[in-house]
């Protein structure tokens, strides 16, 4: 992968994505510049904790196709919260490679465990870039193969520069009319997250002081606007656009 | 975003070859609080002048500074130079390997450098508000100016942020090393829609410039 010939492939994928007008598009952008980069999965994440107050106008967002298997992995794995990916974002401001990640953070068992299952789950290798922007957002983009590949130091600059220039183009989309962001009321979200931790209709109805009945129907209700049938799409949906946060995930109980 | 409700807003001033005798002190301050940025906390190799200012090849007449000072005590809170493409700057002089092709040179884009917050703003929602304000007010006074884009250069943790005010940008090159640090060169266009779009994402409805006339009238 010739530099020159880098530079111009990311040259029209932010030409892309800034005439981009709806999400759906920059997923089938940032799919084909995953691969023109050598990957095969890519994550634009937001890491926002959705505990702390938040602005009318902002949401949080995540845009991936990671697969569907991990997905369904990191809801219902114990170590989710010890993604150490996520941990290292807070303690980078530049991109790393996944197999240099002691570089960045000293890598406890729990962590080691959760790389070696989504090794197992196809995010082979990686590289990912923390996103800071100070007041606003954190997050990162991360780009994943599914096989060994050779990875070289050279890729660094080029994900960061595809991770902050497609972190703009999704805020910039976010509230598109042909995406609308599903709306949770706040006491939906608390059903939401104590749903994602495991917890049952009885069990969250002690924690927020409902009846069992209102915590169904708060369950009911949010799988109808999300438009998903179980408790664990809905689970995994609430992840992945960001409702629930891995901070969510690792508050105690 | 960040909570602004407790946080003064700064004023504007535009300073260039012939107004800058109506703020030596302004001048003195944006110089010194660039030493204490670029050399003392940032350890950049580059001129001190008289042990206190920072003061490169490039701060000749043709540079232009916008500057956000304290309304009250007329401090120097933030500034910006700026350098037209025409003459020499950074990007032409000392890092043209930060583009993949040619710099972009025109009557209407200017070079943005030497992005300083000052040492006495304290507090990280302060440091953001100035922030934020200055990149309205680079809006604003391009659109006054009919300057048609900006090229700007910075290390990789800034340049998320830079591509991150809701104005249009576009990489000139992929990030290179420069000593030891990996930096990135941009180009951002000013379109008619970018003032909109960025003062709706700060949440503001007032120009930020416009308290600039104040000054120039107490002077």
């Amino acid at each position: 992968m010739s530099s020159p010939g880098i530079f111009s492939d990311v040259q029209a994928y932010v030409r892309g994505l800034n005439a981009c007008t709806k999400i759906e598009h920059v997923a089938d952008l940032a799919d084909q510049m995953t691969r023109l980069i050598g990957f095969r999965y890519y994550a634009f994440s937001h890491h926002v904790d959705v505990r702390l107050p938040t602005v009318d106008d902002y949401a949080p967002f995540s845009l991936n196709n990671y697969p569907e298997a991990w997905l369904e992995r990191v809801v219902y794995l114990k170590s989710y919260a010890d993604d150490p990916i996520h941990v290292a974002c807070a303690h980078s401001l530049v991109p790393f490679r996944w197999d240099k990640l002691t570089e960045v953070i000293s890598l406890k068992a729990a962590q080691q465990a959760v790389l070696d299952e989504a090794s197992r789950a196809g995010l082979h290798q990686g590289v990912t870039s923390p996103i800071h922007l100070p007041g606003y957002i954190s997050g990162s983009a991360s780009f994943a193969s599914d096989r060994a590949i050779d990875l070289s130091d050279e890729i660094l600059p080029v994900a960061h520069c595809i991770g902050a220039f497609s972190f703009e183009a999704l805020r910039r989309l976010r509230n598109t009319p042909s995406r609308q962001p599903v709306q949770f009321t706040g006491r939906m979200l608390d059903v939401i997250r104590w749903l994602s931790r495991g917890k049952s209709d009885t069990d969250m109805a002690t924690i927020l002081g409902l009846s069992r009945h209102t915590v169904n129907d708060y369950v009911e209700e949010a799988k109808r606007r999300v438009g998903v049938a179980s408790r664990r799409e809905l689970a995994i949906h609430a992840l992945y656009s960001g409702h629930v946060t891995f901070a969510d995930l690792m508050a105690d109980s | 975003m960040t909570d602004t409700s407790n946080l003064k807003e700064p004023e504007f001033a535009l300073i260039n070859s012939s107004n800058r005798f109506l703020y030596p002190h302004l001048v003195d301050q944006m110089h010194e609080d660039r030493r204490k940025v670029f050399v003392d906390l940032l350890k950049w190799n580059i001129p001190v002048i008289d042990q206190r200012y920072e003061i490169d090849q490039f701060d000749v007449d043709s540079a232009v500074y916008l500057v956000a000072l304290d309304q009250d005590s007329k401090d120097h809170l933030a500034s910006v130079r700026l350098l037209p493409t025409l003459k020499p700057h950074l990007l032409s002089e000392i890092f043209p390997q930060l583009c993949e092709t040619s710099v972009p040179k025109g009557a209407n884009i200017f070079e943005i450098t030497r992005l300083t917050t000052a040492p006495r703003v304290r507090g990280k929602a302060h440091r953001n508000l100035l922030r934020d304000r200055m990149a309205l007010a680079l809006v604003e006074h391009a659109l006054e100016h009919g300057i048609a884009a900006y090229t700007a250069q910075a290390h990789l943790a800034w340049l998320s942020q830079l591509v991150g005010f809701g104005w249009r940008t576009e990489p000139l090159g992929l990030p290179q090393p420069i000593d030891g640090q990996l930096v990135g060169a941009i180009e951002i266009f000013i379109d008619p829609w970018t003032l909109g779009v960025m003062r709706t994402r700060q949440g503001v409805i007032h120009s930020v410039l416009e308290n600039r006339e104040r000054i120039s009238q107490a002077a």
